[in-house]
């Protein structure tokens, strides 16, 4: 019976590691199936600047990954620059049929980062992103999917009591923040953004597609 | 008995782990870091030797190019004059992915507008 017990709270540990609880309307979705998607520059609400491009450079793989064609950033940033698009805000104003005529685009993801930080409480230390994804249709403009991800890490404070100890983590604080590597988190927040089941359904290169819809 | 078990439970463990984390579709490489490396830091030269190796290695191998791949390797091609080979690779892109089709039509026709100009 314990045994038992053990089993199944591994069980439904394992599970709830991989799935959240909510249920999303798909049917948008279904109706308008994209098969590539164009990430936009990100709307940053943050006070770090480098939010923008950091974000930029973890969203590819874990898009493409759910089997869409994901329009190269990098060129979508210069080509929008080129057009005098280089304000986030201003790109998000578009209407969603400008990112068809632009880049030939199914869909348009718009992504706002609402936290990007490092925050003290008392001897450790957490590192937070958080975004808000929103998956738009380019011919009829339908927001087909829409989502919040945060991801956060605590870079912990065991160790050393006192004030001693408390100084010791202060400037070792200090130290992090220089050097807080948000890349990996953004990653990990995007990976979890987009899977099953309040996630992306399988896109045209994923061998689920179509034939996952039970999962969400 | 309790083996049994033990080795169903291990399984399906495996089983549910497994299904979080799929083989990936595309071979990444370090096309990522090249984006960190001309978003972040502004360094477009750093990023062309690792593409250039994911693409002898796609080459040489069953391995799957990333969307967005070739199309990067045309742009810094492209930027350093050698038109000729930037429009192969946006080819390739094309090619690889239809999906880009419009976008690389629309970069093959503004690269040879500049080449007659030159001409």
């Amino acid at each position: 019976m314990k045994r038992f017990l053990i089993g199944s709270l591994l069980i439904s540990t394992l599970l709830s590691a991989c799935t959240t609880i909510e249920k999303k309307d798909y049917s948008a979705f279904y109706a308008h199936r994209p098969r590539s998607i164009v990430v936009v520059p990100a709307l940053n609400n943050t006070t770090e600047i480098t939010a923008t491009p950091v974000f930029a450079s973890s969203i590819t793989a874990p898009l493409a990954e759910r089997g869409y064609y994901v329009f190269p950033v990098y060129l979508t940033d210069i080509l929008l620059k080129d057009l005098g698009l280089s304000e986030a805000g201003h790109i998000h104003q578009l209407p969603a049929s400008r990112f068809r005529d632009l880049f030939g685009a199914d869909a348009v993801l718009l992504v706002t980062i609402k936290d990007w930080s490092t925050k003290y409480i008392l001897i450790s230390s957490s590192v937070v992103v958080k975004m808000h994804y929103e998956l738009k249709d380019t011919q009829t403009g339908l927001t087909l999917w829409q989502k919040d991800q945060e991801f956060a890490q605590d870079s912990g404070g065991a160790g050393g009591g006192g004030i001693a100890g408390l100084v010791v983590m202060a400037v070792q604080a200090a130290v992090n923040a220089i050097a807080t590597d948000y890349l990996p988190l953004a990653r990990s927040a995007n990976q979890l953004a987009f899977q099953p089941s309040t996630g992306l359904p399988a896109g045209p290169y994923h061998p689920e597609y179509q034939s996952d819809q039970s999962k969400f | 008995m309790f083996k049994l078990h033990r080795l169903i439970l291990i399984s399906f463990s495996a089983l549910i782990l497994s299904a979080c984390t799929p083989a990936p579709l595309f071979y990444w490489g370090d096309y990522e870091t090249s984006i960190y490396d001309r978003m972040v830091k502004n360094d477009n030269n750093q990023g062309e030797d690792a593409l250039k190796s994911m693409i002898a290695q796609i080459e040489s191998s069953s391995k799957k190019a990333p969307p967005g791949l070739y199309a990067d390797y045309g742009f810094m091609l492209y930027r350093r004059g050698d038109f000729a080979n930037a429009i192969a690779y946006f080819e390739k892109e094309k090619l690889t992915f239809p999906e880009s089709k419009q976008l690389m039509d629309t970069i093959i026709k503004k690269i040879r507008d500049k080449q007659e100009k030159k001409l």
